[in-house]
Order: C-alpha cells, then structure tokens, then sequence
C-alpha cells in the first residue's frame, strides 16, 4: 500500500487501481494520514524547486569547445 | 567548381559529424539546467567540486553522443544524467567524499528567522537536512523525481535500475521524511 499511496499523490494511479486507492484512502484513517503526510511532503519539495535555475558555467561551455575544437585539428 | 568546393571536403562524414555535434549542443542547452541542479545538490553545495563532475559529465556525453552511444529511443536527459550519478560516484570512492549534515548554526538560524527561507542558497533547511540522513539510493530517488521532476521511468533509466525498484525507494524514501520531519519538530503528527 505505501508504494500505491506514493504513486496515487503522484497521480501515477489509472483505472481500477486508482480507484481502489481513493476509496480506502476514504475509509482507512492510517492510510488518509499518509497520503495527506505525502501532500504535505510534496509542498515542501514544490518550494524547493523555486529555488533559481543554474546553467552550465562558461567554463563548462568553454571546455566543451575546446574538445571539439581539438577533436577538428586532429 | 564542384559540390566539394562548396561543401568543403564533404564527402557525408565531416556534414553528419557537424550535425551530430549541433545536435548534442542543442539537447546539452535543453537539458542544462537539470543536470546542473542535479550535481550540484549531490555535492551539498561544494561548487568546485560539483563543477568538476559536470564538466566530466559534458565531456565524456559529448565523446559517448559521438560515438552513437546513445539509443534513437532513449531520452537525452536521463542518459546525461546516468553519465552524471557515474561521474559522481567515480570521485566519490576515488576522492572518498561525503555528504555533510547541515550544521546546527543553520538549523538555529531557521528557527528563529522562519521567514529568512533562503538560507546559503538553500530554501527548506529541515527538509535538506532530512533528505541527507537518507541512505544513498533512496535519496537520489528523490532528488531526481521530487526534486529534478523526473519521471519514473526517466529515474530508472538515470539509475538503471528497474522502475518497480525506483518506485519502492521513493515509498520509502518518502515515509522516512515524514517520520524525520515528525520527530524532530519541523511537522506535526497526522
């Protein structure tokens, strides 16, 4: 069940499945308690992904040009 | 004046060579941002350190894209970034680097600034340090799926390992963090 919560809050669930999981996440408190752990969770790794996005450094691209620049001289 | 002159000494090689190399270029550009985010996070912000393993990453995927390494099926992304987990694990056990536990300044420092949520860069303090008592595997499960926002299968594909398995340690991976968060004050019990 703790692998089927995880991928219902996901909303990895389809079908029949799907719909077992809702419902005994309706009449299970343990389960509900979860689930709702596992929104919770979720959230908080919503706001860890606003963190600002990085791309490669100059050095990186830099690097990579100098490769390729090697790779053609050969 | 033949095709040649215009083309230079084309004879298919030298223009597919090019287009490859445009190509991974183009996919590296697209997919910058998460493998960059990726490392960065698994070297617990030793930037030197994560630098290095990307600027491996970028050139043994330009050497492994070049040689027709990567599948017409396979994603760009996961592919770069099973390149990238190698890379890191390789320095690992060469150079023996661990993740390091927030410190207890910074733990302080929430706790009486919780509106203070950008902290060295780091947005969730006890959910970092949470993430870091995770073992190894089930952590970079969720790194790459909660974090990256991988799927399923690209997190298998990156790990190569079965998705049932990446599945099992993201369930488990998850629970822990709730109990974690629980026990040590950062949430209330369900």
């Amino acid at each position: 069940m703790r692998t089927l919560l995880t991928r219902f809050a996901d909303g990895n669930l389809r079908g029949l499945v799907r719909l077992y999981v809702d419902a005994h996440t309706r009449s299970c408190p343990k389960c509900r308690q979860a689930y709702e752990a596992l929104l919770a969770l979720r959230d908080r790794f919503a706001a860890l992904r606003r963190q600002p996005e990085e791309g490669l450094s100059q050095q990186a691209w830099e690097a990579l040009q100098a490769h390729i620049d090697t790779q053609e001289r050969r | 004046m033949g095709i040649e002159d215009v083309l230079g000494e084309c004879d298919g090689k030298p223009c597919q060579r090019e287009s490859r190399q445009n190509n991974f270029i183009k996919q590296l550009d697209q997919h910058q941002t998460v493998l960059v985010r990726v490392v960065r996070r698994l070297c617990a912000g030793d930037h030197d350190h994560s630098e290095d393993i990307i600027q491996e990453t970028v050139l043994k995927g330009y050497c492994a894209y070049m040689e027709g390494h990567l599948d017409k099926d396979a994603g760009f992304r996961p592919w770069i970034l099973k390149i990238a987990l190698n890379t890191f694990y390789h320095h690992a056990r060469s150079k023996k680097h661990v993740f390091q536990p927030l410190t207890d300044d910074l733990q302080a420092a929430q706790r009486e600034c919780p509106e203070q949520v950008v902290i060295n860069g780091i947005f969730d303090v006890p959910l970092e340090d949470a993430m870091r008592s995770l073992p190894s595997d089930q952590r970079l499960a969720v790194e790459l799926v909660d974090v990256a926002e991988l799927s399923y299968i690209e997190a298998a594909q990156a790990m190569d390992v079965p998705i049932g398995t990446v599945r099992s340690r993201l369930a488990r991976a998850r629970l822990a963090l709730g109990l974690y968060l629980v026990q040590h004050g950062y949430e209330s019990p369900k």
